[in-house]
């Protein structure tokens, strides 16, 4: 087999076990690597109403074809398992050594069920597996355990990936962090901690061999001068953070827990002065040509990596104007392993109920909008679920049904999953992908922000087309996320599925056609689907907070512009049709046939895609 | 995306007005300013108000306008008053528009 190990290694923390499992090459066909073959053990592993945090939910680290191959942006892998925070599918994806180091162990998935009796982290090294001690490192953060773990083994190469507090107590946003970069949404830092399993190191030295290496160097070596064009410059330059004085004047920056799209401090965090005042370094993933990541100073002098949906987490939706103060909290969210999008969402629910005088605690503690020290002093509480910190803990859905009566309409959620900062009323077609993926409200899985940037369609309008849209961009993230391709690369390619076909045929030895590739991405996202209809989804999870459906935005460009409840059925009538889901948006066994995705009842994935 | 090529502003007419230009991400920090006021006629189009851009700031022309002077390099975006993104340069402006200048790319 090229490009693939054909085989997944699974873990029993019960008992210690460790089994090697052959890996079906029609499963790996139908369902590629990272996201989608990590969905499709997902849905293999759990019994169906598993509790996220119980021993038998699987935690399944995904490689992928194209990681080892020398593709720029193709270090990465992917975490997935049942989300605490939503009860459906988590499914995120981190990136550079690690995710090299995983495919050189080889295997193609690692999945681990069950829970150690007392902290331990798992050693994969040269084919041995070994569950070791990990007490002592029991409270220490995700890069201090790497460090610890490091100097243990006298091995300066070993990969980690780890929790930090956050993961250790559960919190249900918690990530699981390798060398600073995360593993973020959907809490799989908090089913690791479940596990007792503090870190997972690995050192191997096998490689998998690709079917055509000269043909496939060629590509490598079109898609990096690609990626060094303009094409990127954005990332390359300023970084994600550019995003957030655009947005602020295209009335898209959701603020103060999304009562507002603008912010009137924006220039003070703005991408562009972080970029002039406080610009420290630029790095990047390994292999990658792009080198998206910027770290910003501190007035301590602290170094500290700032993406925009930090920035605008921990920035404009919690009122905070003060860059260091920004650069603060994200520091702590790394620290302890917290998902700053869920960390700033929640804060900012909380502000939300101190200031309508519904959640006394947090007015005790000072929090209210702006107010950046009771912001900095809180986020240590969550990660261990000290007063206050104990309810934020559980994410805003959850908080907010504890405290009840108004307080649920602060929450901004979608299916669990706190909101991005994308605001839905003033980008109509990002307003219906946020309501209806099956990961909550989610940025990454679909990039449906792209057709309202795009001048095809009006922004500040609905209309049942998005659907199309909508399907589209799900589709071609499912392919990018299971190949695994950085999203940053997307606009780099002329053709994305006739490329990428050619592309996983001089990987793999497969015959793969750009239609073909298409079906896979529609295939992966509905299974993602299925697995979330096996654990009880029902039409209502594929809506908006209601806020956004009953205010109108109050500044900006998009000043008097909503969203109502009409507007946003229609769109996702108009979303079911395109999926040809049936009008309550359950996938019928026809489709799932049309797939080659076995019925639920028939189980197992040896014939998946024929 | 059209690009009609103006080979040079037509500085003699009379009926002539201001349009303000604004720099965003890579523009801004290539330019060192975040807004300017360009005086272009009256009926200018896009293309017009990158060629006069181009001939007020050249450190744009490549990393942010195209050789051509009269569209964009590929990444960046155009939109009008921060409402509508434009993609025809040949698309006319009004007195008064804002002409905002941005990666369209808005991945975060």
């Amino acid at each position: 087999m090229y490009g693939f190990h054909g085989r997944l290694l699974h873990i029993d923390l019960n008992t210690g076990h460790s089994s090697w499992i052959d890996l079906e090459e029609s499963r790996l066909r139908a369902f590629l690597g990272g996201i989608g073959l990590g969905t499709s053990l997902l849905y293999e592993f759990a019994s169906p109403g598993v509790e996220p945090l119980s021993p038998a939910n699987p935690l399944i680290f995904a490689s992928a074809p194209l990681v080892g191959t020398g593709l720029t942006t193709t270090a990465k892998y992917a975490v997935v398992t049942k989300s605490p925070l939503t009860g459906f599918i988590a499914d995120s994806i981190s990136s550079s050594f690690f995710a090299l180091e995983l495919k050189r162990i080889g295997l193609d998935a690692l999945v681990i069920t069950g829970r150690a009796s007392s902290p331990v982290y798992l050693l994969v090294k040269n084919g041995k597996i070994e569950v070791r001690n990990g007490e002592h490192l029991w409270g220490k953060s995700a890069g201090e355990s790497e460090a610890l773990i490091r100097s243990e083994l006298q091995d300066p190469e070993v990969r980690v990936a780890a929790i930090g507090q956050a993961g250790e107590n559960q919190v249900r946003f918690a990530t699981i962090s390798n060398e600073g970069r995360h593993a973020g949404r959907g809490g799989v830092g908090a089913v690791m901690g479940s596990k007792k399993l503090k870190a997972v190191a690995l050192r191997g030295e096998g490689g998998v061999p690709v079917a055509d290496p000269s043909g496939v160097a060629t590509i490598a070596a079109s898609l990096r001068e690609r990626s060094l064009g303009t094409l990127t410059s954005k990332y390359r330059e300023i970084g994600t953070v550019a995003n957030l004085a655009v947005f602020n004047r295209l009335g898209s920056l959701p603020t103060r827990n999304f009562q507002q799209s603008t912010f009137d401090q924006v220039e003070l965090l703005s991408g562009e002065s972080l970029t002039e005042n406080s610009f420290s370094r630029r790095h990047g993933c390994a292999c990658c040509t792009i080198q998206c990541e910027h770290l910003f100073k501190s007035l301590s002098g602290q170094e500290q990596r700032l993406e925009y949906e930090t920035l605008f987490a921990l920035g404009p939706l919690c009122g905070i104007k003060d860059p260091d103060a920004v650069l603060q909290a994200a520091r702590l969210c790394d620290l302890y392993g917290l998902d700053t999008i869920s960390t700033g969402g929640t804060l900012a629910w909380a502000m939300e109920c101190a200031e309508k005088g519904c959640l006394p605690e947090a007015q005790k503690l000072g929090l209210g909008f702006g107010q950046a020290d009771a912001l900095l002093a809180t986020i240590p509480m969550i990660a261990n679920r000290s007063g206050l910190g104990a309810l934020l803990a559980e994410g805003s859905r959850s908080a907010a049904l504890q405290v009840g009566n108004e307080a649920m309409y602060w929450a901004m959620h979608v299916k669990g999953l706190e909101m991005p900062g994308y605001e839905p009323r003033s980008l109509k077609t990002m307003a219906l992908g946020l309501a209806v993926n099956p990961r909550g409200a989610c940025h990454n899985r679909s990039g449906a922000y792209e057709a309202d940037f795009s001048g095809e369609v009006n922004r500040l309008s609905a209309d049942a087309g998005r659907g199309a849209l909508v399907v589209d961009s799900e589709d071609f993230a499912a392919v990018l996320d299971s190949l695994i391709v950085c999203k940053f690369l997307r606009k780099c390619f002329t053709d994305f599925y006739a490329e990428s076909a050619e592309l996983l045929s001089k990987v793999t030895g497969w015959p793969c056609s750009a239609v073909e590739l298409r079906r896979t991405g529609e295939r992966i996202h509905t299974l993602k689907k299925l697995f979330n209809q096996r654990e009880g989804w029902q039409p209502k999870d594929d809506w908006l907070p209601p806020r956004l459906l009953c205010e109108e935005l109050p500044t900006g460009v998009a000043q008097g512009v909503g969203l109502n409840a009409d507007e946003l059925r229609e769109m996702i009538h108009g979303y079911y049709q395109a999926r040809e889901w049936d009008e309550n948006g359950f996938i019928p066994e026809k489709k799932l046939r049309e797939l080659g995705i076995p019925a639920p009842q028939a189980g197992g994935f040896a014939n998946a895609g024929r | 995306m059209d690009k009609p090529v103006p080979s040079e502003i037509d500085h003699s007419r009379g009926d002539r007005v201001l349009y303000t230009v604004e720099l965003f991400g890579v523009a801004r920090l290539r330019a060192k300013t975040a807004e300017l006021s360009l005086e272009l006629p009256r009926d200018a189009t896009l293309a017009h108000v990158l060629l006069a851009l181009s001939e007020k700031l050249p450190t744009l022309v490549g990393p942010v306008i195209a050789p051509d002077k009269s569209s964009l390099s590929t990444g960046h975006a155009c939109n009008i008053n921060g409402r509508n993104f434009v993609r025809s340069m040949s698309t006319k402006v009004n007195p008064g528009d804002k002409i905002l200048i941005i990666s369209a790319d808005a991945g975060g």
